[in-house]
């Protein structure tokens, strides 16, 4: 039988078909290649600058563990040490481990689900800048003695304007708020990418498990990081005008800023974990030429760790006096995480048993990662027993106990993970001779340093003290730590050696598929990702599938051209991946670069109180971004396209299944989890200072300012659907006029309110019940402010003539917005007044 | 439209369990945490607390609830003649999902019969 007959495409291809593919994709050269977007390139830029803040933060490890070296040792002061651990853990789980999770996906999920690229390039170009130049900032306040000091966790009222003045404080709230915007553009990419890019055939059941660990981490990322951007927000409000929601004598209180902070802060830890796990899924299958035993198992136990570890974050405060049952319910649920990671550890082990473990250098780290990780998860369950964690709390076995759960969970996983995908993204593999150096080195020095401190940690040694007494007996352990930890260090070195040395990406030819691994990120690739989509049949299709890699290089599968004459890749179904679409993808833009430049700018200069060059930034990034985005929403501007196997797909889709109304729906969920933890937070400081809150209605405004926002708002949202309607018929003045009536109803709304609260004589800095009431209204404001914006943009499109019946996009992500935002406002308003009238 | 309602009706009953489990521990969270605050807890009802009778409800309530998506999956898991792998995987992980959501529902529940409340 003819072979052709049994692919989407006959072949041989035309000549000139390949050179074009390679041309639309090629990167740019010379200045301009700084604008490129290719997910190779941004996941290389991005991974390595996660690796470089990891070098940063080992050295301020080197420079902590130095210190404490021998007792009553005067290296470091006191303010100097404090700085220098606060820097280590930031850049650790906050510049480190979160960016270089969403760098792998980055780098990996487009070539592993064969799409062309993740949906939205740019967007992943945006947020790598703007962490790259914000992180380095951040990063180099340290210089200027500048470097927050209050502990990765910044607890209130150490960190508040009165123990805290100056701008320390500052710089890690709004450089780490605005580095978690960016974490959250990146899980938008991520969650759009996982759904919506993947290979014909590649259906829920054959999705690798890879895709869904990034799938739940990215999920996490939209629930657990509104949490800290909305703490971050109240402190940064506390310390610049004095809103006191963590001051107690003014009915606020310290504890709300542990449970949102805490509340983002344990499913952190998974959500640095979780896609760890993933690759340790992906190797070792590879390394014992077996399937992952247990596959269903293993996706039940990530999705399930997703949910479980949400209910963990009380196990941080044990100590604080909550009501013994409520302590009792987070040591439950701390004990049952471990159910799911325990799936995981017994589906590693089960498919090591199942064939025969090749002893490569990334197998050696995934042996490493599996003894070191359990260790600490042991710990993990020892610290979740109430009594226990009494005993140890804040002292160095909890440092022990974060470290292996850690470093074992993450940096061993992630280290097998560079020597693992290496060939992958480089012209020669790395060495596996150096590799078991750097592995050696790295386990040996990890338990010489950490596994003294647990019992240093049982013999009362608190954590960030910057010296100790030699009587009290810790000396001996912690030249053991010291000397363990330089062996870590030597290991890492040895490892830069080797990237020295070997490692080689941006070429044309890549070192490939030298594990003989199954799964499709091992395709023969270029900057247009692989030459045809393939369709999938198995969870590994290249031991699957015969010849595929083969039969994809010569352009038989879908898509083996660039029919529209520009860059595209095909969205299909989240579900059974049918194709649906083709979605037109951008090039290369300088609009990204600069917005992230701006963007960051305007937060570093924010914090050092340079409040009009900041402005001016901030309204240069905006320009950026909407410049960038005008490009957007193309149209049906060309004809639907042929991808082969008689499949012919649309070029433009709008509605329930356009990409961009899916990170719309993202981005409300996110949006809906920070207005959550709004609520929380109007709730807690009710509970806690019941006395500050006004008695019935007599204190609060009149019903009349809440029902006029209400409506006005309501009439706001009537407009946008009027104008849906009119768009559909293209009646284009009255889509204008709509428009524009829209936004002043919806600003009004938001006036109405404020002066409302504002006329009784209520001021912010009052209570904390004050606080809490303007920060609804701030956040409303801040909502309401971007639907404006989004309005007043879509009008101008109208106006130029880029919006109608069928090219609508746009609009319909306005709208949707919009009824968000008006929603949102409406449960406010329930909040601020119905409350104290129920419950006053 | 068909493949955006079918995906949202299908992870929404697939992960039916878990969201049962994290408004069922919301619920015990707030409520006892509203009870001690506000000095609550000695309340009885045929000598049994006020906090163990919400409790008690809120699991009587998540587990049938549990249950009554669990069943029918777990049917559609076994009854059907002849399936396709993707819905078969949907039917297996909304049991599944359920399964872990009961255990962890029950052992979150299980102090209260241990514990001093407040």
């Amino acid at each position: 039988m003819d072979r052709n007959q049994e692919f989407p495409n006959t072949t041989p291809r035309p000549e000139e078909e390949l050179s074009l593919l390679k041309k639309i994709w090629r990167a740019p050269s010379g200045w301009n290649f700084i604008t490129v977007v290719n997910n190779e390139y941004i996941g290389i830029f991005y991974v390595g600058t996660a690796f470089l803040f990891f070098l940063l933060a080992g050295v301020l490890a080197l420079l902590m563990r130095t210190q404490l070296a021998v007792p009553e040792n005067n290296l470091l002061g006191q303010d100097t040490y404090n700085q220098i651990f606060t820097m280590h853990g930031t850049l650790m789980m906050f510049l480190f481990a979160v960016p270089a999770v969403e760098a792998l996906g980055v780098l990996i999920l487009p070539n592993m689900q064969a799409a062309r690229d993740l949906p939205f390039p740019r967007l992943s170009a945006y947020a790598f800048w703007a962490y790259f130049a914000g992180g380095l900032a951040f990063f180099c306040s340290l210089f200027f003695d500048l470097a927050p000091k209050g502990g990765w966790f910044m607890y209130p009222p150490l960190t508040s304007y009165q123990f805290s003045p100056g701008d320390n404080s500052d710089f890690w709230l709004l450089g780490i708020g605005f580095i978690e915007i960016t974490a959250i553009a990146a899980a938008i990419e991520i969650v759009v990418g996982v759904l919506l890019n993947r290979a014909p055939g590649m259906s829920l059941d054959k999705m690798p498990i890879y895709c869904w660990a990034m799938l739940v981490f990215a999920g996490m990322i939209m629930v657990a990081f509104p949490a800290v951007i909305l703490c971050t927000a109240l402190l940064e409000l506390e310390r610049s005008f004095e809103w006191p929601f963590f001051v107690a004598e003014k009915g606020g209180d310290p504890l709300l800023w542990q449970h949102l902070f805490w509340f983002f802060g344990h499913p952190e830890v998974y959500i640095i974990f979780l896609p760890a796990a993933g690759a340790v899924s992906m190797i070792i299958p590879t390394m014992v030429r077996k399937h992952l035993v247990g596959y269903r198992l293993v996706v039940l136990a990530l999705v399930g760790t997703g949910f479980l570890s949400f209910a963990l974050w009380v196990h941080h405060m044990f100590t604080v006096g909550l009501p013994q049952i409520s302590m009792s319910y987070f040591s439950a649920a701390s004990m049952a995480v471990s159910v799911p990671s325990g799936i995981q550890v017994f589906a590693w082990i089960a498919t090591i048993a199942a064939g025969r473990l090749k002893l490569t250098v990334p197998a050696l780290f995934t042996l490493g990662f599996l003894f070191i990780f359990v260790l600490g998860g042991l710990t993990g369950v020892m610290v979740a027993i109430v009594p226990l964690d009494w005993q140890v709390h804040d002292t160095y076995f909890v440092v022990a106990h974060l470290h292996y759960v850690l470093f074992g969970g993450m940096v061993f996983p992630l280290f097998g993970v560079f020597y693992y995908w290496a060939p992958y993204a480089s012209a020669k593999p790395l060495s596996e001779k150096l590799g078991r150096w750097v592995c050696g080195l790295m386990f040996i020095g990890f338990n010489t340093a950490f596994f003294p401190m647990h019992i240093t940690g049982l013999l009362g040694m608190p954590r960030r003290v910057y010296t100790y007494s030699a009587e009290v007996g810790w000396d001996t352990l912690n030249l053991v730590s010291t000397f363990g930890a330089f062996l870590i260090g030597a290991g890492v070195l040895v490892f830069l050696i080797d990237l020295i040395l070997n490692f080689r990406p941006f070429r044309p030819e890549k070192a490939g598929n030298v594990w003989d691994a199954g799964t499709l990120e091992w395709l023969p690739s270029g900057d247009y990702a692989m030459r045809s989509i393939p369709i999938v049949e198995s969870r590994e299709p290249l031991w699957d599938q015969p010849n595929l890699a083969e039969d994809v290089e010569a352009g038989r599968y879908y898509l083996p051209g660039a029919p529209t004459g520009g860059r595209e890749t095909v969205v299909t179904s989240p579900i059974d991946a049918r194709p649906l679409y083709i979605l037109p993808m951008p090039a290369g833009s300088w609009y990204p670069v600069l917005a992230a430049f701006g963007t960051a700018a305007f937060f570093l200069l924010l914090t050092v109180k340079q409040v009009v060059p900041a402005l001016f930034f901030g309204v240069f990034a905006v320009a950026m971004i909407i410049r960038w985005v005008w490009d957007t929403d193309p149209g049906p501007t060309h004809p639907p396209v042929d991808i082969g196997g008689g499949i012919t797909l649309p070029v433009y889709v709008t509605g329930p299944m356009s990409h961009s109304r899916w990170a719309m729906v993202v981005l409300m969920i996110v949006s809906a989890s920070l207005f959550a933890c709004l609520i929380f937070s109007y709730y807690f400081l009710w509970t806690v200072a019941p006395g500050f809150w006004p008695k019935g209605g007599d204190s609060l405004p009149d019903v009349a300012y809440p029902l006029a926002a209400g409506g006005l708002s309501l009439v706001s949202s009537a407009a946008m659907a009027y104008t849906s309607r009119a768009l559909k018929s293209n009646r284009f003045w009255k889509v204008r006029l709509s428009l524009l009536l829209a936004v002043p109803l919806l600003i009004g709304a938001l006036l109405t309110e404020l002066w409302g609260q504002w006329q009784i004589g209520l001021r912010p800095t009052d209570s904390g019940y004050a606080a809490i009431v303007y920060t609804v209204i701030s956040i409303q404001g801040f909502f309401i402010t971007v639907a404006a914006i989004m309005g007043l943009y879509t009008f101008a499109r109208s106006v130029c003539g880029l919006i109608n019946r069928e090219r609508r996009a746009t609009f319909d992500n306005t709208m949707l917005f919009w009824h968000y935002t008006v929603v949102q406002g409406l449960i406010g308003l329930a909040l601020v007044h119905l409350s104290p009238r129920f419950l006053g | 439209m068909a493949a955006a309602l079918h995906f949202v009706t299908n992870t929404l009953r697939m992960l039916s369990g878990l969201l049962i489990w994290a408004a069922h521990f919301g619920i015990v969270y707030i409520a006892t945490a509203l009870v001690c605050a506000r000095g609550f807890q000695e309340l009885k009802w045929f000598g049994v607390g006020v906090v163990a009778w919400m409790v008690a409800i809120a699991t009587t309530l998540a587990v049938g609830g549990i249950l009554v998506v669990l069943v029918p999956a777990w049917r559609d898991l076994y009854r059907r003649s002849s399936w396709s792998a993707t819905p078969a995987f949907i039917d297996w992980m909304t049991v599944a999902f359920g399964a872990l959501a009961l255990l962890a529902i029950v052992w979150v529940t299980l102090p209260v019969m241990l514990v001093p409340i407040c």
